[in-house]
């Protein structure tokens, strides 16, 4: 499977992209922020998007409106991690097409099992 | 009996005429409104006029209907206040309410109201002060501002902290030597506590700005008991302690928020069992009691002395002689008492020193269901 990560957070990126690749098989594609987000998954068709809700310049919302916008992107399966616990936050991110929520901090050990449960609760089994 | 005191040579206190009177309380920056059992106008001082902003010669008279037009759209429900302050003219107990106005900025006012009668007890209508609170307010409203971002920019670090410890438990760096796993444990530890602390002071000032959003429906308060049994085992077979559930009959659903009523048993199970001696059992019970259900937690710990049965609600309020030994955050009775009385509940304990201690709370049942 491969997996678009969106994250301003150097540490962060490298952190869940451990966690992801724990045990083989899927593949992390890295982006720092909004704009690259959008142009790799233009590029890369990644299975689903891990999309940070605070970045500088484009956010995860704006982020997640444009990818839904594109006829290219608008299909691939966006989850949003935050940091933030703010009820209006999870509304706002699931109005704009996210299939789910990860909120930081996550649990690594936890975070594949934790994106399968939101693919196949969203209907969208993982190719690989 | 002791001898009367001398005379002061002093002449005697001047007695106050109605100007004076009037004087006093025109001189007041606070604003004084005081109405009849008829909800007029019995006087308003110059503040009240100025914060109306007409004349005090053309309020006197007025009714109360008048006098919330003369407000405009300041007041934001003036329909509700004006139900409220008409209730309030025959009533004889003191009240407070906070009011809300709004100018080219929107103030707050504690309105605190008091029945005014004559020395022959004759109930002459009711007194009210409006206190400027506005400022406070705002204070208030930075704080919690203040700890929702400052809650948020705290879960990165954690995350890149707790995530890298997790990882190296978890053998992703390789099998681990004994000491240098157990001081690993103890750093995830404390960042795991850490995270607990972030979350309830962020829950805490959620609630007291107003924001907690409950997510009412019928749920079974059994089976919230349950779950939180569930999840508060392992902790309690660290202390030893057994838990029980004493429930001897199905009732009704509670309207409530399920993963916020768990939270409330959850705390107050981890108190007890924090509390409990080794070998000793903490029993849940549940009881329909007159419209509402009432939940016990009871303990055989060692008991609160009267003194600090009301402190230990507080925000970070531990026992004298127990701070800081026993890994909480403090906060958890603070904020079980604030969700139980989100839900129209209410929350108290019993104890007897030395003896142990009951935590008690109450949810109203639907009245359909009582």
């Amino acid at each position: 499977m491969k997996i678009l990560l969106a994250e301003d957070e150097a540490d962060i990126r490298r952190l869940a992209t451990m966690s992801l690749t724990r045990g083989g098989d899927w593949q992390v594609v890295e982006a720092a922020d909004g704009e690259e987000c959008l142009a790799l998954a233009q590029r890369e068709r990644p299975d689903v998007i891990l999309l940070d809700a605070m970045m500088p310049r484009l956010d995860g919302f704006q982020t997640c409106q444009r990818l839904k916008a594109s006829s290219a992107t608008k299909d691939i399966p966006v989850i949003f991690l935050t940091a933030s616990v703010q009820e209006w936050e999870t509304q706002r991110g699931l109005a704009l097409g996210a299939i789910g929520y990860l909120y930081k901090p996550f649990d690594p050990l936890q975070l594949r099992q934790q994106v399968l449960e939101l693919l196949a609760r969203a209907g969208r089994v993982p190719s690989g | 009996m002791s001898p009367r005191p001398p005379k002061s040579g002093l002449p005697p206190a001047p007695q106050a005429d109605v100007e004076t009177f009037r004087a006093l309380l025109e001189s007041a920056a606070t604003p004084v409104l005081a109405l009849d059992t008829e909800r007029r106008v019995l006087y308003a001082n110059r503040a009240l006029a100025d914060l109306l902003r007409v004349t005090s010669e053309v309020l006197p008279g007025k009714t109360l209907a008048e006098l919330v037009e003369m407000m405009g759209g300041a007041l934001p429900q003036p329909a509700a206040f004006t139900e409220r302050v008409a209730a309030l003219v025959r009533k004889a107990e003191p009240q407070v309410e906070v009011v809300e106005y709004h100018t080219d900025r929107r103030l707050f006012f504690k309105e605190i109201s008091q029945p005014v009668q004559r020395a022959d007890g004759v109930l002459l209508g009711r007194l009210f002060l409006y206190l400027d609170i506005t400022r406070e307010k705002e204070i208030d409203q930075a704080k919690t501002e203040f700890i929702s971002i400052a809650s948020h920019e705290l879960r990165t670090p954690m995350t890149s902290i707790k995530g890298s410890l997790d990882l190296l438990l978890g053998g992703f760096a390789g099998e681990l030597a004994g000491e240098t796993r157990e001081l690993l444990v103890i750093a995830q530890s404390g960042c795991e506590r850490l995270i607990r602390l972030i979350n309830d002071i962020l829950d805490l000032s959620k609630i007291e700005a107003g924001r907690m959003q409950l997510r009412l429906q019928p749920m079974s308060l059994f089976d919230s008991v349950q779950r939180s049994v569930r999840t508060i085992k392992a902790y309690a077979d660290g202390f030893q302690v057994k838990l029980a559930i004493d429930c001897p009959q199905p009732f009704p659903d509670v309207l409530g928020d399920r993963d916020r009523m768990d939270q409330v048993v959850t705390n107050l199970l981890g108190n007890a069992v924090k509390f409990s001696p080794a070998g000793e059992t903490v029993t849940v019970s549940l009881r329909q009691v007159e419209s509402a259900l009432e939940c016990r937690v009871i303990d055989k710990g060692p008991g609160i002395p009267p003194d600090q049965r009301e402190r230990i609600f507080g925000k970070f309020q531990q026992m004298e002689g127990q701070s800081g030994k026993k890994g909480g955050t403090g906060l958890g009775l603070a904020i079980a008492r604030a969700l139980v009385q989100e839900h129209g509940g209410r929350i108290s304990v019993e104890s007897e020193v030395g003896r142990g201690s009951q935590f008690i709370f109450r949810v109203p049942l639907p009245p359909e269901t009582r």
